[in-house]
């Protein structure tokens, strides 16, 4: 093999993958509904809106906010199905479309992470599709955490795989440090003056008056730490390029010095988020993402078992109560995807939010069309299928029932209204967001200015 | 390894093409996070003349856009300034269109305001006549 082929399909400890794609799903389901979603009434407010493409705006409709909550809401659904199942090539090539459509239909959305995790999506598409059960196949010895189980029998669970999309998503993060790293070597930034301007925080606070009694000035100080960070990023450039080798068995010395190097995203990252920089749920992704290529697999194993021990044990159980049922005929089978579908898009379309019917009604066809397919192939991954999409479905609800997103979502649509003079809209913006206003967070005072502006009762 | 050659190639040239383009604020897809540039603090003022007037009058530009779109035009990004001007040329009796953005860098130095304007009739559009650069090594 060729140095770059060795490099591309040599071995990758399974976990690596399977974690990465799991984690990634798992945060983008949650990122989209608690950060993304509420600020879906922005969208075409106005009547004015410039996509990210020239083309994109020729050919794509003016979004408004049903168009974007909706097409949230789906990226979200599809998400943790994805995440909680044995993944879909194809899902993930749609959830991929989608979500890259999502921040591309409108300049109003300028996250750079957000484009990075279109780049994440197209490769995790590709990505093995690992279960736990590749991972940990022995019930036995999922139970006993991975030893030998009660009767003596050997587990063979998946060790290494061969995963070239993994390793080019480390190729695609160390580009990404690499690119920052340059912008961070211009005058500009070396000054210090940007980093102080971000670095207003407690933690460099002290720190800045740590170095202070050592005899450094402020200017110092910031000069100092903005060189650094390009020698940081360069160094987690390099780590991404090595990491992906690390579980080699011809180099088992790499493993030793790719431990450690996990110190400079994790921290960097860690700072970073110390910042209260306006930067969404970027960090959460780039700590899971060096977590996974950085750190031991064991470790990695470790976790994971523990943390998914109580969601596969309550699978296994489901799966062998299911499979001690006859398998169910093909009409049966149908009917009940046909009635997941109707019961969750009965829960999703009953969310009150702009798309939400329109994200129901998608997501009940998507669940019926992959639900009859199914049928016809397989009566296990039908059931998990199902299984995986009413799950979805659920947290979807809790989600936005525990949380203020759609407090949020109509108090910040009723604020542009207001600015905009649009006191109609505006007025039954805020009444809905006073249905869901947490205690104390309410804004009747602003609803009753709306109704003397309107000069209403 | 077609295919990832290409990929890679493609992570590659997409963020090079920045430092060939001649507009510095438009650091879409260059992995410019934090930089000096997006830390400009920029003033944005709109104005337009109506048909038929000689004196520009401001455009209460938190009453016609989302206060979003305000901090992308704040931010030179080109396109949406464009769009912007000939938004308010379709709204049927304005003559031209200016927007101003007046900036300063993080250390509060003043920089070259920024003006772009419209004349709605026949499309001829002004643009600063120079953009703000990174600074140079002295």
């Amino acid at each position: 093999m060729k140095p770059l082929e060795r490099y591309f399909f040599g071995d990758v400890d399974a976990i690596r993958p399977y974690l990465l794609q799991r984690g990634i799903l798992l945060l983008l389901a949650f990122d989209s509904w608690l950060d993304l979603l509420p600020h879906g009434g922005r969208y075409g407010a106005g009547g004015f809106n410039v996509a990210h493409f020239g083309w994109l705006d020729a050919i794509a409709p003016t979004p408004t906010p049903g168009l974007y909550s909706g097409l949230i809401i789906l990226v979200g659904l599809l998400a943790l199905t994805q995440a909680l199942i044995r993944p879909s090539k194809l899902m993930l090539f749609i959830l991929c479309g989608l979500f890259t459509y999502g921040w591309s239909m409108s300049m109003l959305d300028s996250y750079q992470h957000h484009y990075l995790l279109s780049l994440v999506l197209f490769c995790v598409a590709f990505f093995p599709r690992l279960t736990s059960a590749d991972l940990w196949p022995n019930p036995a010895e999922r139970s006993a955490g991975g030893k030998q189980s009660a009767d003596g029998e050997q587990s063979v669970g998946l060790r290494t795989i061969s995963a070239w999309p993994y390793v080019l998503l480390g190729c695609t993060l160390s580009i990404v440090y690499l690119f920052t790293a340059v912008t961070k070597t211009s005058p500009d930034w070396r000054e210090g003056s940007p980093l102080a301007n971000l670095g207003r925080t407690a933690l460099f606070q002290d720190l800045q008056s740590y170095f202070g009694d050592l005899g450094w000035s402020a200017d110092v100080f910031w000069t100092r730490v903005a060189t650094s960070t390009v020698l940081l990023q360069l160094g987690i450039f390099a780590g991404y390029l090595l990491a992906s080798t690390q579980d080699r068995t011809e180099r088992p010395w790499l493993r030793f010095l790719v431990w450690p190097w996990a110190l400079l995203p994790l921290s960097f990252h860690a700072a970073v988020e110390q910042m209260d920089l306006q930067i969404g749920w970027f960090s959460a992704y780039v700590i899971v993402a060096a977590a996974v290529f950085f750190l031991p697999a064991r470790l990695l194993r470790a976790i994971t078992f523990s943390l998914t021990w109580l969601p596969r044990r309550s699978l296994d159980a489901l799966s062998r109560w299911l499979e001690n049922d006859e398998p169910e005929s093909q009409s049966v089978s149908i009917g009940l995807a046909l009635a997941v579908a109707l019961v969750t898009a009965l829960i999703v379309g009953a969310t009150d939010l702009p798309g939400s019917v329109g994200a129901s009604l998608v997501f009940a066809i998507l669940i019926a069309a992959h639900g009859v397919r199914l049928a016809q192939r397989s009566t296990e991954r039908l059931r998990a299928w199902l299984v995986g999409c009413a799950l979805a479905g659920g947290c979807f609800w809790l989600a936005l029932s525990q949380s203020e997103a759609r407090f949020d979502y109509y108090r910040w649509m009723a604020g542009d209204l207001r600015r905009r003079q649009d006191y109609a809209g505006a007025l039954e913006a805020y009444e809905k967001a006073n249905r869901y206003a947490p205690p104390g967070k309410d804004r009747r005072a602003k609803e009753e200015e709306m109704r003397r502006r309107l000069e209403m009762p | 390894m077609t295919f990832i050659a290409v990929f890679l190639l493609l992570q590659l040239l997409i963020p090079i093409s920045y430092y060939l383009r001649d507009d510095p604020y438009d650091e879409r897809f260059a992995w410019r996070m934090f930089s000096p540039i997006r830390q400009h603090s920029c003033r944005t003022i709109a104005r337009e003349i109506l048909q038929g007037e000689t004196h520009a009058r401001e455009i209460q530009l938190g009453r016609e856009l989302h206060v979003a779109w305000i901090s992308v035009l704040s931010r030179n990004r080109r396109p949406v300034i464009h769009a912007f001007l000939h938004h308010r040329c379709e709204a049927g009796n304005v003559s031209q269109v200016e927007l101003l953005n007046v900036c300063s860098e993080t250390t509060g130095e003043a920089l070259e305001p920024q003006r772009y304007a419209l004349r709605c009739g026949t499309l001829e559009l002004q643009e600063p006549e120079e953009f703000i650069r990174p600074r140079e090594e002295p």
